[in-house]
């Protein structure tokens, strides 16, 4: 018999339909939704009664931009972070390795800033603290890794490749850099097994629904990755029932694979540029604090509008990379091309990060119906006066993530997190849309719980059947301790989400147990 | 005879027959370190040293005499020796002993003396890693010594391919040129000359189509590892085959199909102004797009000597062309001017030539005098009227 499940004395979210405080699921689907008492005629015994206490009842967040291997990989690393020292690093190092002595550790997150000695540890130094099995550390940006001698042993080096550093009596000293960390990282990721990635992923699977997420743009494959993450993931969503729901993008020119494998999309972290923190996202004005520098492009338009308009040619929904203004002209240019080419406007097509357009580029992007999808928390994370956004673009900086001005031009919006870059929190997302440190910028709270949300669903392609709490529609709801729309916007991040619904089943009950899947 | 595999999974056969089951311990690395060694020879203590770092000496002497007791066990007699003969002072391997190993041929052979099938032979042993699985904790000078050998035999493995190669492409036998060099790829995938040279190949074997799959492919692997694209060479390889162009003719610099004529009127007085002039008309004939596709560096030069050329950057790229000093010095000029012409030509589909009437100023003549080295460039002065 289907789970039958009653969320009431609650708030939904429904904008533009008559206010509804009660939600009926049946089976994978929900049934219907009321005012007042009207449930209770309803309720059966053997259905589940859930109190929102006048909460929010939400559709299940959607996150559009999410690394989901690697953060599911980095969950089981040891995070760095907080490493002040070596000391710092053995101390965390050892703790892992006693914890599961045979298996390699994988540590991130480390900042040379943070570290007294003001260097990297390079092998003789982990050799001395760990030496029972490999380990793999990374700098926070990825550029560079840092491998024990046993890790130099159990992995393939790419000694040949420009990048890998010598000290004295020209041994290596397990540092990596360059085209040697890139393909280092790839061999990495290539050995480790699958069933590992799949106990990553059960792993996450708490944190993502504590979080109240349902379905996850999982972007996979490509530079600074490994392929097999997006293979992985593919043989998941095909072969296995996770939580939650993932769509794949596979971060790869190939699209003959892409179609190989079935994949009504591509791309994600498909890099057109860099990013502000580096300087080398490419911008149309000099870096404030460095002068001359305007970032880096990695497409001709030749070459961009060749990509771009083999997707529309073969029906395949297009994410770019695109931070910078530069390179969203760069992209915007090849879309108008291929459309005036294809007479195709139904892809979707998408733009990720989108962190400096312009008002042209808004406007061009609403004609040519494609998406931003983009992320609030780099807001929280690097918007503000003091903040990186101001070290790297001056008062541009108050340009950043235009969010009020793109809804007002008719593009929409989606929202992501780009776990784990940053944290993969949805509510402090929204809060972070609602408080942007540029008012004109800030957006309403519907406006951003839709983001994630109807909006979300519709960049990709799952409008129908997601997104919306309808009847008939998917069972994938979260219910907040607190009406989200009526709390005021400074705390907005406090709220918390109680309980997780995915397709009608309970997957999370903070106050019950957690997760439940 | 014995043979010994060091790379790949460490293997032990006697006339075919495995014995490395029958040795545990350290004896497979004990046989390592002696034959990784250049006399075959180590001492007692040193053996002790790379092996048992940690024990006492008696205790790492027991161990050493165990292993060997292993190993001699292990390995059939032949002849009057066995393979390792332990001395008093140390281990040697006999020079009688009938044995062969992987790394030391790897070590010893001489790329530039070998045969064709001496080096394919040779190349069939790079079956893996040396050493490959084995880690010995807190054995850390004889882990360097794996480590060590590992980058020795991946140049030397890249180094004989390369020759072998090359052999094969001076032979004329481009489909063992092009086996060749994809096994470099599974080296250094990354690697664009060798990407190139196997477009080439694929062109000299009549597959043009395959030369252009190649790139593609190609192009692919440099994204998701390196998140770049090919160089510009590569680039311009892979458009003039996809181009249609003869495929064979791809390979060198065709005859150029067209001649542009750029005329201009300098003012001898004025140093660089039939420069300027010739630049204006470059943009105007051949487009900004291609023009300002030239390094940066010499278009901020050139910028000294043309407005236009400034105005063109502006136009197209929306940002000012900085010039970098206040006073660019001549030859800078005359070496961005040459590089501008060289650039115009490069794709080998046009042949330019410059026209000018009456006198240059010097500047401008010396600039002339050094692009028409380039032969896909003609310098004409006619008689001022």
């Amino acid at each position: 018999m289907d789970q039958h499940t009653i969320i009431y004395n609650g708030c939904c979210f429904a904008p533009g339909s008559a206010p509804c405080g009660w939600l009926e699921l049946e089976g994978t689907r929900i049934k219907s939704m009321g005012a007042g008492d009207t449930w209770s005629a309803l309720a059966g015994a053997r259905t589940r009664l859930i109190d929102a206490r006048g909460g929010s009842i939400l559709p299940g967040f959607i996150d559009n931009h999410f690394h989901l291997v690697q953060t599911a990989l980095n969950s089981l690393s040891v995070d760095l972070s907080d490493a002040r020292s070596f000391d710092d690093i053995g101390a965390a190092i050892q703790a892992a390795g006693q914890e599961n002595p045979a298996l390699p550790i994988y540590g991130i997150r480390l900042d040379i800033q943070n570290l007294a000695e003001k260097r990297l540890p390079d092998r003789a130094v982990l050799d001395a603290i760990w030496n029972d099995s490999p380990v793999w550390l990374n700098t926070c940006d990825y550029q560079t890794s840092i491998l024990n001698t046993y890790a130099m042993l159990y992995y393939k080096i790419p000694f040949t490749q420009q990048g890998v550093q010598y000290g004295p009596k020209s041994m290596p000293t397990g540092r990596f850099i360059g085209q040697a960390n890139a393909l280092l990282r790839g061999n990495i990721l290539k050995k480790t097994s699958d069933f590992y990635r799949l106990e990553a992923l059960f792993h996450l699977m708490p944190q993502l629904a504590e979080q109240g997420v349902t379905t996850i743009a999982a972007v996979e494959g490509g530079d600074l990755y490994c392929d097999r993450d997006a293979e992985f993931i593919q043989d998941v969503i095909t072969n296995r029932r996770v939580y939650p729901d993932i769509e794949l993008f596979f971060q790869t020119l190939n699209m003959d694979l892409v179609q190989e494998m079935g994949l009504k999309r591509v791309g994600g972290c498909l890099y057109v540029d860099g990013t502000f923190n580096t300087r080398t996202a490419a911008i149309s004005f000099d870096y404030a604090d460095a002068p001359r520098e305007r970032g880096v492009l990695k497409f001709t338009q030749a070459q961009m509008d060749e990509l771009v308009e083999q997707c529309y040619c073969r029906g395949l929904q297009l994410a770019l990379y695109t931070v910078g203004d530069r390179a969203i002209d760069l992209v915007i240019n090849a879309h108008r091309r291929a459309a005036k080419l294809t007479g195709n406007l139904c892809l979707r097509h998408r733009l990720e990060h989108v962190e400096l357009p312009s008002p042209q580029h808004i406007q061009t992007a609403s004609e040519l119906n494609l998406i931003f999808s983009m992320q609030p928390s780099y807001e929280s994370s690097w918007g503000g006066p003091g903040k990186m956004y101001e070290k790297r673009l001056g008062d541009r900086r108050l340009d950043t993530n235009p969010f009020r001005e793109i809804l007002d031009g008719g593009v929409t919006l989606c929202g992501g997190t780009d776990s784990d870059v940053c944290q993969a929190n949805y509510i402090q997302a929204i809060h972070a849309a609602v408080n942007h440190p540029t008012p004109e910028h800030r957006i309403t709270v519907e406006e951003a719980v839709t983001m994630f949300t109807s909006s979300g669903a519709y960049a990709l392609g799952l409008e129908q059947d997601r997104g919306y709490l309808k009847e008939g529609f998917r069972g994938d709801v979260i219910v907040l301790d607190r009406d989200i729309l009526s709390a005021p916007a400074e705390q907005l991040c406090e709220l918390k989400v109680m309980y997780t619904l995915k397709d009608g089943a309970l997957v999370y009950n903070r106050e019950g147990g957690g997760f439940q899947c | 005879m014995l043979s010994i595999q060091l790379l790949g999974k460490t293997a032990l056969r006697w006339h075919g027959k495995p014995l490395e089951s029958q040795l545990s311990g350290k004896s497979i690395p004990l046989l390592y370190l002696l034959l990784q060694s250049e006399t075959h020879f180590l001492t007692r203590d040193k053996l002790a040293c790379y092996l048992w770092p940690d024990s006492t000496t008696e205790a790492a002497r027991y161990n050493l005499r165990y292993n060997l007791w292993q190993l001699k066990k292990a390995l059939p007699q032949c002849g009057s020796e066995p393979l390792v003969i332990a001395e008093k002072d140390g281990c040697q391997l006999s020079s009688s002993y009938p044995w062969q190993c992987d790394l030391t041929m790897i070590k010893e052979f001489q790329i530039s003396s070998s045969s064709n099938e001496e080096l394919l032979y040779l190349s069939q042993l790079f079956r893996g890693e040396v050493m490959e699985g084995w880690y010995l904790k807190n054995c850390g000078e004889f882990n360097d010594l794996i480590l060590m050998d590992r980058m020795l035999c991946e140049r030397r493995q890249v180094e004989l391919l390369r020759t072998l190669a090359r052999r094969y492409q001076d032979e004329g036998n481009f489909q063992l040129c092009l086996d060749t060099l994809h096994k470099i790829t599974a080296v250094e995938p990354d690697n664009e000359e060798v990407a190139q040279a196997i477009m080439e190949t694929y062109v000299q074997l009549g597959d043009r189509v395959g030369a252009i799959r190649y790139y593609k492919q190609f192009e692919g692997v440099l994204w998701n590892d390196l998140n770049i694209s090919p160089n510009e060479s590569l680039r311009d390889f892979y458009n003039r085959l996809k181009g249609g162009e003869n495929h064979r003719s791809a390979l060198s610099v065709p005859p150029p199909s067209q001649e542009v004529v750029l005329a201009a009127h300098g003012i001898p007085e004025i140093p660089g102004s039939l420069l300027s002039e010739l630049i204006a008309a470059s943009l105007e004939q051949l487009g900004a797009e291609l023009v300002l596709d030239l390094e940066l560096p010499y278009l901020q030069d050139l910028r000294y000597i043309s407005s236009e050329l400034a105005v063109a950057y502006q136009k197209h790229t929306g940002r000012p062309l900085l010039q970098e000093i206040d006073r660019v010095p001549d030859i800078r000029i005359i070496n961005a001017f040459h590089a501008l012409a060289t650039h115009l030509c490069d794709d080998g589909t046009r042949h330019l030539r410059f026209v000018y009437q009456g006198q240059a100023d010097p500047l401008s003549d010396a600039a002339l005098v050094k692009a028409a080295r380039n032969e896909n460039l003609t310098v004409e002065q006619r008689a001022a009227l």
